[in-house]
């Protein structure tokens, strides 16, 4: 004989059949306590589902690229470069100072790029630049993602950078690189122009991941403009219902906001 | 519509990717890693809530999945096979800590009122509680509660796990749920 405890939890599972279930409600009804048990199980039950899902940083994504590439070829695989200071640390630091004050110099000269509004006036140098826009533009999938994740690391990333994430994120052929493209961007939500890339991303986009990935950056920022684009998605005959149901989870979060 | 990209993503199994990946498409790991991902650290962020070392077991359980993919029975439901992994990522973690350290529960502390802060001002109070008492129920009861109400992995599946009766799980759901809304109601009224 089955314990009522395991009964209990058939019937909230709905796995219950037939006589079964008939014999379960039969008893409910005579022991009105079970019954409240039963509710307060539902309960509970209901507000797991709703339980926040916390997002990973886009580091971890970064680490497991790497973590593949060496499995897939571990010989041509080379991890970061960590550049050894040495015995004589202040002497090397004083020279990387020189340079980085140079190539500051040569930026700040050269560099005639019009800033975000409310972007930090300090501008990651040349080389940076290069490097991250060099790496995005790879041919490899793995690259650009890499691309992606050191643009992460610039410490005010500007406008020609976030040009370049939003259009990798509306163009590259890869799900994987654009998804990745819209963590990115996720970071500098606070900027109009970039609200205005990832909900036009959002209307373009086609593959399942990556959309989902959108309407949960543009509803966590509660912002009553996100709430038309949320609702073309649900409209749309094309998308999943999974999708629409993330899209209608962003309404009822950004509608709870007001 | 969707390009041939999305269909892909879409409708092949996990179990026919694993296959894919222990015939030598090793490349195809990220496509697992792309659907999983979040529900393994969410798993991980849940058990111990620390952003970090949830990031970092999330990691040694695709690592793990590389290295052991050979053991991999496509029979087997790959969901799991990787919560499997989890837990032992999970047990051999803390094995090695020995314990909780009083460092991590102020961390843990930490994160909790950081976020509480936040919810609140949201109106999530609610949410966050659950949270909160999430973390009061026993370990292997908060990962009972999480593989089968979060994660709905089958309670027969979740019996091998622990190597006890499919009903042994159910009573065990039962009574932690139980638990937890008694927790839910104390930590709401007060």
């Amino acid at each position: 004989m089955r314990s009522i405890e395991e009964r209990m939890i058939d019937y909230l599972d709905g796995v219950m059949d037939g006589q079964e279930k008939q014999d379960f409600e039969l008893l409910l009804q005579e022991q009105p306590a079970l019954l409240i048990e039963l509710e307060a199980l539902q309960n509970i039950d209901d507000h797991l589902d709703c339980l926040p899902v916390h997002q990973p940083s886009l580091d971890l994504e970064q680490r497991f690229n790497d973590l593949l590439e060496s499995t897939i070829d571990p010989k041509t695989h080379s991890s970061p470069k960590v550049v050894s200071i040495g015995k004589t640390p202040w002497k090397n630091i004083g020279i990387a100072a020189s340079i980085l004050l140079c190539g500051m110099l040569i930026g700040w000269f050269n560099y005639q790029e019009e800033e975000l509004p409310g972007m930090a006036s300090v501008k990651p140098d040349q080389s940076q630049l290069k490097y991250v826009n060099d790496l995005m533009e790879a041919a490899s999938p793995m690259k650009r993602i890499q691309g992606i994740y050191e643009s992460g690391k610039l410490s005010d990333p500007d406008k020609s950078m976030i040009k370049l994430l939003g259009n990798t994120l509306k163009t590259d052929p890869s799900s994987n690189v654009r998804l990745a493209a819209a963590k990115a961007l996720s970071d500098h939500i606070a900027h109009e122009e970039v609200r205005i890339c990832l909900v036009e991303a959002l209307a373009a986009e086609a593959d399942a991941s990556v959309k989902i990935e959108l309407i949960n950056i543009l509803s966590n920022t509660r912002d009553k403009s996100i709430i038309d684009p949320l609702n073309q998605v649900i409209d749309n005959e094309d998308d999943l219902k999974f999708v629409k149901d993330e899209a209608q989870k962003g309404l009822l979060l950004i509608n709870n906001t007001y | 519509m969707y390009n041939n990209e999305a269909k892909q993503y879409l409708l092949v199994t996990d179990e026919a990717i694993m296959e894919r990946i222990q015939s030598g498409e090793i490349r195809m790991m990220s496509q697992l890693f792309q659907r999983h991902q979040v529900s393994l650290y969410n798993f991980f962020y849940h058990m111990n809530r620390d952003k970090g070392l949830s990031e970092d077991l999330t990691q040694n359980v695709f690592e793990r999945m590389i290295k052991y993919r050979s053991s991999y029975e496509s029979k087997v439901n790959f969901k799991s096979w990787m919560f499997r992994i989890a837990r032992n990522v999970s047990n051999d973690h803390w094995r090695k800590k020995k314990f909780k350290t009083s460092s991590d529960i102020e961390h843990h502390e930490n994160v909790l009122h950081s976020d509480c802060a936040i919810r609140r001002m949201e109106g999530k109070e609610k949410w966050e509680i659950l949270q909160k008492v999430m973390h009061q129920l026993e370990d292997e009861t908060r990962e009972i509660i999480l593989l089968t109400r979060i994660e709905k992995l089958k309670y027969a599946e979740v019996a091998k796990m622990y190597n006890v009766t499919e009903g042994a799980i159910k009573v065990r759901v039962h009574r932690g749920l139980k638990q937890l809304k008694n927790l839910y109601n104390q930590s709401y009224t007060s």
